[in-house]
């Protein structure tokens, strides 16, 4: 899972670059958006569609994009934690 | 879940708290002048008897957290045009999710089947046209000194988003919500 995430974080500085925006060095303890959040709203469907894709990518069908999904993480660490002990899916 | 509902009296209060709080009044066209219930009673009167506009409550998992609004329907030409915000502060972050949800639902033959939708920015908001382009939107236009805020003329970007573009961008098709129709 750690390894998806990642490559997630490496593919969403991409995305910041290619639209000179920011780079930002996404960890585990970044909050998702919001006050505290250096992603705006934008940049947080930008980065949770990428993790979507690496699932989709893998044969793995999440929705981390439906109202219910989103109100389970505060970090991406906690996102990982709400995929894995959820939805119990394990990469 | 996302739920849009049809603006009620119940809602007025809310609404007006939330379309005077600073952080959404500065990107609006209009600061409401002396803003009091009557007046928004008043206002709901009016745009409830009007066809041509339609404004939803969103709901997210049950609890109201802002508006989304369409005004100049015209089914004639299967165009409006739309606007919207997030009043809960700690839901801000959920905006750029609401605006696909809300363009499947005009788009959809199930619900409006619009054509087209088109609406105006200040042209300042470079966040906001960003993540309208960032959905499918274009810019079609530049309307030089438009707006006359806050002491001074303010030029305001015109955009728009056809069906065809947004329906080609399947990464979006997911993103439901359950509406109360327009009924007028």
């Amino acid at each position: 899972m750690l390894e998806l995430f990642n490559k997630a974080a490496v593919d969403f500085n991409g995305w910041c670059s290619e639209r000179n925006r920011f780079d930002l060095p996404i960890t585990l303890e970044t909050p998702v958006a919001g006050p505290g959040s250096p992603l705006d709203s934008m940049a947080m469907v930008s980065f949770i569609m990428g993790v979507e894709e690496l699932f989709e990518a893998k044969g793995i069908s999440v929705n981390l994009s439906s109202a219910e999904a989103l109100e389970h993480w505060d970090t991406f660490g906690t996102m990982i934690s709400y995929l894995e002990d959820g939805l119990h899916v394990r990469v | 879940m996302f739920e849009f509902k049809n603006m009620e009296e119940k809602d007025l209060l809310m609404v007006l708290r939330w379309r005077t709080e600073k952080d959404i009044t500065k990107c609006l066209f209009t600061d409401l002048d002396k803003p009091d219930i009557d007046k928004q009673l008043a206002w709901f009167k009016k745009i409830e008897a009007d066809p041509t506009c339609n404004y939803w409550v969103i709901y997210m998992n049950g609890l109201p957290i802002g508006v989304i609004f369409l005004t100049n329907i015209d089914f004639t030409h299967k165009r409006a045009s739309y606007g919207t915000y997030i009043g809960v502060p700690e839901k801000r972050r959920f905006g750029a999710y609401v605006m696909p949800v809300f363009y499947n639902y005009v788009f959809s033959k199930e619900g409006l089947g619009l054509h087209k939708l088109w609406w105006e920015v200040l042209s300042w908001l470079g966040n906001v046209i960003d993540l309208h382009k960032f959905h499918g939107a274009k810019i079609v236009g530049t309307a030089k000194e438009h707006v006359f805020k806050n002491n001074k003329w303010q030029d305001v970007v015109i955009m728009e988003l056809l069906r065809d573009d947004w329906v080609k961008d399947t990464r979006w098709v997911k993103m439901k919500g359950v509406f109360e129709p327009y009924n007028k």
